[in-house]
């Protein structure tokens, strides 16, 4: 007797061979055979859509305060709101920030700098610096307060995301052995890889770590600038003159990035970590609104 | 970015909350300063005296921004919460309009116990208010009863500014119903042209 699965298998090729011996269909063209077609459901249609997307335009929004009266208020007016609703706050924590919207195109060159603020918001920067270890330079950065310094042993601990400081500065010398290091997947994101153009590839690292240590960035995006600007226990003078830095700073880099393309500043905005914002209108104080700069001056 | 209308109305809202509103209030010109001190959890009765400083604080030094208004946190909720009020004796009134210039020793609001309440100066007096399981309002009864403090009466201009805000909450919230509906029965639609659309699918590849 056979197997089984031999019967099997010569049932299953007889059964393959009965389907291929079908006769097959002859085909009719559809457009002879109108009966054979389907009428399509009125639902089923797909229409293509027509509309176009509406081309973004080139430029930001910007609205025109004055004719539609947007409320402006001077410093010392935003100054006593923004006291008010944080009051009870620790001050150092608090920070006044601005926020500088710009008449700008969307795309083309952006600003971006550091600021040396008269009246520094941070001031105990967390500096690395990388340079040729065990070199003078090491030594002297150690003492104008460098946290980390080195080279291969500081890209070893950004490469294990051991990253406890807030500015990264990097010496000529040492800047092949940066780019070697491939460090720029974790510390482009960051903003902290140091560049040329960024001033933080640099001769003199004991200068810059100087300079860069009450200093703050600041960047344009979306055509706005916002950065911290002052701590909540910060008198109206100071923080006016913090402003009025930044704003000087903003407007000459502004002058010298528009070679075709144009950039000016449209709007200051005041705000506080929690508070509302205000847009200033350039103004200290009005003395018709009954405050002084002294009684926004004390302790809060 | 906020479309220009959209900041507007919020910023009026926030702006005639802190204007208006219980605590809005003139603080007589013998108040030199205000010191609540409680914890940062609840437990103990410690909700009130938080509210306070949540609610009725920023209208206060809203309307007397001079006034340091500290506010110490501690983690030591078996301590009953206080407010120290300062106040300047009636005798040194006159001494004191030269003695106030100076600005006096305070350190400003903590919230790891670093500004305890200070000893009052020379011509200052102090009054306790404990707000121990206490509702905010009825410590700012209380607060107002002590420093006699004028209050604050919304003027006309205030309140249609809050009338208005207030039929456009009501607004929106109509508003917000009628393009939910509208919404959910775009949803409705889709669906079932989506699920239509399987279906001939389905139907379509039978075919061939």
């Amino acid at each position: 007797m056979a197997p089984i699965d031999r019967c099997l298998a010569s049932v299953a090729r007889l059964t393959l061979s009965q389907q291929s011996i079908r006769p097959a269909v002859p085909l009719i063209p559809r457009f002879l055979a109108p009966a054979l077609v389907q009428s399509r459901q009125a639902s089923v249609v797909r229409t293509k859509k027509t509309t176009k997307k509406k081309a973004v335009p080139k430029d930001f929004k910007r609205h025109n305060l004055e004719k539609r009266e947007f409320p402006q208020y001077t410093l010392c007016d935003a100054m006593r709101v923004l006291r008010a609703v944080e009051v009870g706050q620790p001050p150092a924590t608090i920070k006044y920030e601005i926020h500088i919207n710009l008449k700008t195109a969307r795309n083309g060159p952006v600003i971006k700098n550091s600021i040396r603020l008269p009246n520094p918001v941070q001031s105990d920067w967390q500096i690395a610096v990388i340079c040729p270890e065990g070199s003078d330079i090491a030594t002297a950065a150690t003492a104008a307060g460098a946290v980390a310094v080195g080279e291969e042993t500081l890209f070893e601990a950004i490469r294990q995301e051991k990253i406890d400081f807030d500015r990264l500065i990097c010496h000529e010398n040492s800047e092949k052995a940066l780019n070697k290091a491939g460090l720029g997947k974790i510390l482009g994101p960051k903003g902290l890889m140091p560049s040329k153009r960024m001033k933080t590839i640099v001769n003199d690292v004991v200068k810059s770590i100087r300079d860069s240590a009450g200093a703050a960035d600041y960047r344009e995006r979306q055509g706005v600038i916002r950065m911290a600007i002052g701590q909540l226990g910060h008198t109206p003078d100071q923080l006016k003159a913090n402003i009025q830095a930044l704003l000087k700073k903003v407007k000459s880099e502004c002058a010298e990035i528009s070679e075709e393309v144009s950039k000016e500043v449209h709007e200051v905005i005041l705000s506080t970590t929690n508070g509302p914002a205000l847009s200033l209108n350039a103004k200290l104080n009005d003395p018709e609104s009954g405050i002084t700069v002294e009684s926004l001056s004390g302790v809060m | 970015m906020r479309s220009l209308g959209e900041r507007l109305n919020l910023l009026r809202k926030k702006l005639i909350n802190i204007r208006c509103g219980p605590g809005a209030a003139i603080l007589p010109a013998e108040v030199t300063r205000i010191h609540m001190d409680f914890a940062l959890r609840l437990k103990g009765g410690h909700m009130g005296a938080r509210k306070f400083w949540r609610e009725y604080l920023p209208r206060l030094k809203y309307h007397n921004p001079s006034i340091p208004m500290i506010v110490n946190r501690h983690d030591q909720n078996q301590l009953p919460p206080t407010m120290t009020i300062y106040l300047r004796k009636a005798e040194a009134a006159p001494a004191s309009s030269s003695s106030s210039s100076e600005p006096i020793a305070q350190p400003s609001s903590s919230r790891t116990n670093l500004s305890k309440a200070q000893p009052p100066t020379a011509d200052e007096r102090v009054v306790h208010i404990d707000m121990a399981n206490k509702h905010s309002s009825h410590i700012l009864e209380f607060f107002m009863a002590e420093t006699r403090a004028v209050p604050l009466q919304p003027t006309n201009e205030e309140i249609a500014e809050m009338q208005a805000l207030e039929t456009l909450r009501k607004n929106a919230e109509v508003d917000r119903e009628r393009v939910r509906l509208l919404r959910l029965e775009k949803k409705k639609e889709e669906d079932m042209l989506k699920r239509a659309r399987a279906a001939g699918g389905m139907a379509e590849q039978e075919e061939v």
